[in-house]
């Protein structure tokens, strides 16, 4: 009897085999429903809140673009949507860049820190966003441990006001998202083959020229989904602003919980996360097109 | 063997899918006898348990169940959301959210036949009802101050903006009651009223350069009053004569007066346990527990017919030359002007 080394079955001669009918489609039905259920039906529900009309607590029917006209027509919501996005920008270049440094580290470092350091990157993400965020409050108000080293060393004679500032928001948002950078840069610094890194300092080149003619472009995609997701994420996150933006910072989620509980102004509220969902796409997409064309060259 | 199995998981799944969606009067939690109300966390949820919800039970068999949480505001958002029936029978909240319940017909109308307690409220009290709810505590907006810098107590909100204490003081945003309040005290300062809060929000520009902190609930002020880095801040007197017996800070109501925040309670009109809301209202609008309610949770109550031991009515609300004195703010302005003062408020901090 013999076997065949890829598992299908051998060819008889004159036997055309009959074509097993694919469980694909019945297999897939549990990951679809689940999707649908989760992430597509949530979605849809979200649109059609931002368009309805409302009638005190009444939802009709009928369409509307009063609660996007009525946003983007009020200068206030047009500042909270550009200090959202750059603010997200600065958080997602400053993820990434770190995210690299470390990652590199992690990867290429034969340090006996390098345990440490993934202890340390990991650490944060099993306590809440919550506790980790007022970790930093303690950290950055004015009796705090920055204020009193600063003052400690001269620097200041007075304590600066951190909380209640975008720098305050930044540190906590990058301290809380790190860790995904990390994590994607880590995966991305794995797949160069460091042969390559060899052979470009043996040709004469230095580490700073073999990093970026070598290494940086074989990983940009995953700095760019390094990007992306911090970038994201800090969109629309809410307890930074909160809790470190001390009541002066507004970002497009403290504005939408505000809508949500305070006003009940639940047609604008939907609004608001369906601009953060719009903005969050279109970076993606853009950084996603930008990707394909810098691989093919174009 | 296999089909019997099957069966006992689809009738045990069946069973467990009812127990947890059933909601009607017989369902769960003590069947009939229980009500089941939303309020604040903290020590009101620690002083309604020991003053409400243990003798109210003792009294009529009706089992309390107390879900501690969020502000009325967040209350309120759950009996809009659920469209009248959020789950539970009677909400904690405030006369803003009253209001806003009665416009969204969302909660039910609490009388006198249904609660016969509600005829020792004075009048000025059930008007920011609207007929949908009860008023069951008086809270003003007193001045905070630490007794280091202030030995005698401070006589205007001025001092706030005074260049000895102002970077010690505390501005409460809108998207909290104390806000609310705060801002209208300040545009009654500088001649304006609710319906011209320009000077409001000029006073808070000025106060922004150097206030210490910009909290968006009352509990963040505590960390300041513990290292006892701010000098003079409002704050609710419920709170204040808390703060004031474990901290070296007293409170005051300034010369120029102030505002009173209604602590109300509100019966969603989908509720299971209606009846049930309705005498826990009445047994918290009783004179008996009016009294004892406000000495544990030093505020006024909501009947001003009561005796209390000089030093407690000097601080509160209690007789009605007292209430007639005090500012209440309408519930309807507020409401529709929220969004607004929000918005200029941050822009006045930023």
């Amino acid at each position: 009897m013999t076997t065949s080394l890829t598992g299908s079955p051998p060819r008889v001669p004159g036997h055309t085999p009959t074509r097993k009918r694919s469980n694909l489609p019945l297999l897939s039905l549990p990951a679809t429903v689940w999707v649908l259920a989760v992430f597509a039906v949530p979605t849809m529900i979200l649109l059609a809140s931002s368009v309805l009309t409302y009638d005190g607590a009444q939802v009709t029917t009928d369409l509307t673009t009063e609660h996007y006209t009525g946003l983007f027509g009020d200068s206030y919501f047009r500042s909270v949507l550009w200090d959202t996005i750059w603010t997200s920008i600065v958080v997602g270049l400053t993820c990434t860049a770190m995210g690299l440094l470390v990652a590199h580290f992690l990867v290429r470092s034969r340090s006996r820190l390098r345990t440490l350091v993934l202890l340390i990157v990991v650490s944060p993400l099993v306590s809440s966003v919550v506790v980790r965020t007022y970790g930093w409050l303690v950290v950055l108000q004015n009796d705090g441990l920055l204020n009193t080293i600063l003052q400690w060393s001269g620097v200041t004679d007075r304590p600066v006001a951190f909380i209640g500032t975008w720098f305050a928001v930044i540190v906590g948002l990058v301290h809380v998202l790190l860790p995904f950078a990390v994590f994607t840069a880590m995966s991305s610094v794995q797949s160069v083959d460091p042969a390559l890194e060899r052979a470009s300092r043996d040709l004469g080149a230095g580490p700073v020229r073999t990093f970026f003619r070598i290494t940086l472009p074989l990983i940009r995609p995953g700095l760019i989904s390094g990007f992306m997701l911090t970038f994201a994420i800090s969109l629309g996150s809410f307890a930074a602003a909160a809790i470190l933006g001390g009541g002066r910072v507004q970002t497009l989620a403290t504005l939408v919980r505000e809508r949500m509980v305070v006003s009940l102004e639940w047609g604008e509220a939907a609004a608001i996360a369906v601009v953060i969902l719009v903005v969050s796409a279109i970076t993606v997409g853009a950084l996603l097109w930008a990707g394909n064309r810098s691989r093919k060259g174009i | 063997m296999k089909k019997i199995i099957s069966v006992a998981l689809v009738l045990g799944l069946s069973a467990s899918l009812a127990a947890c969606t059933s909601t009607g009067p017989d369902a769960g939690s003590g069947g009939g006898d229980v009500v089941v109300v939303e309020g604040y966390g903290a020590e009101y949820e620690t002083l309604f348990r020991e003053n409400i919800a243990k003798p109210f039970t003792k009294e009529t068999g009706i089992k309390v169940e107390y879900r501690g949480g969020g502000s009325g505001a967040e209350t309120y958002a759950a009996v809009r959301a659920a469209n009248g029936d959020p789950g539970f029978d009677l909400g904690i909240m405030t006369h803003l959210e009253l209001e806003q319940g009665h416009q969204d017909n969302l909660l039910a109308r609490v009388t006198e036949k249904q609660v016969p307690n509600l005829a020792n409220v004075p009048q000025k009290l059930k008007e920011h009802t609207n007929g949908v709810g009860a008023i069951q505590e008086v809270q003003q907006v007193c001045l905070m101050y630490n007794r280091d810098d202030f030995p005698k107590p401070p006589t205007s909100w001025d001092v706030m903006w005074n260049p000895k204490y102002r970077q010690g003081t505390l501005i409460f945003s809108p998207s909290n009651a104390l806000g609310v309040y705060s801002l209208l005290t300040l545009a009654d300062m500088g001649g304006g009223s609710s319906n011209n809060m320009g000077p409001a929000f000029k006073r808070t520009e000025e106060m922004a350069k150097y206030a210490l902190a910009t909290p968006t609930s009352s509990s963040e002020a505590v960390p300041f009053m513990a290292k006892e880095t701010a000098t003079t801040f409002p704050y609710f007197d419920g709170r204040a004569a808390i703060y004031a017996k474990t901290n070296n800070y007293d409170f005051t109501v300034p010369k120029e007066g102030t505002y009173a925040n209604l602590g109300a309670l509100g019966v969603p009109d989908g509720a299971d346990h209606k009846g049930n809301a309705f005498k826990l209202i009445d047994y918290w609008l009783s004179k008996e527990v009016q009294e004892r309610w406000a000495l544990a949770y030093n505020v006024g109550p909501a009947i001003t017919s009561l005796t209390f031991p000089a030093a407690f009515a000097a601080k509160h609300v209690t007789t009605p030359e007292q209430l007639d004195k005090i500012k209440i703010a309408d519930a309807s302005t507020v409401n529709d002007n929220r969004n607004e003062w929000q918005q200029q408020w941050q822009e006045a901090v930023r």
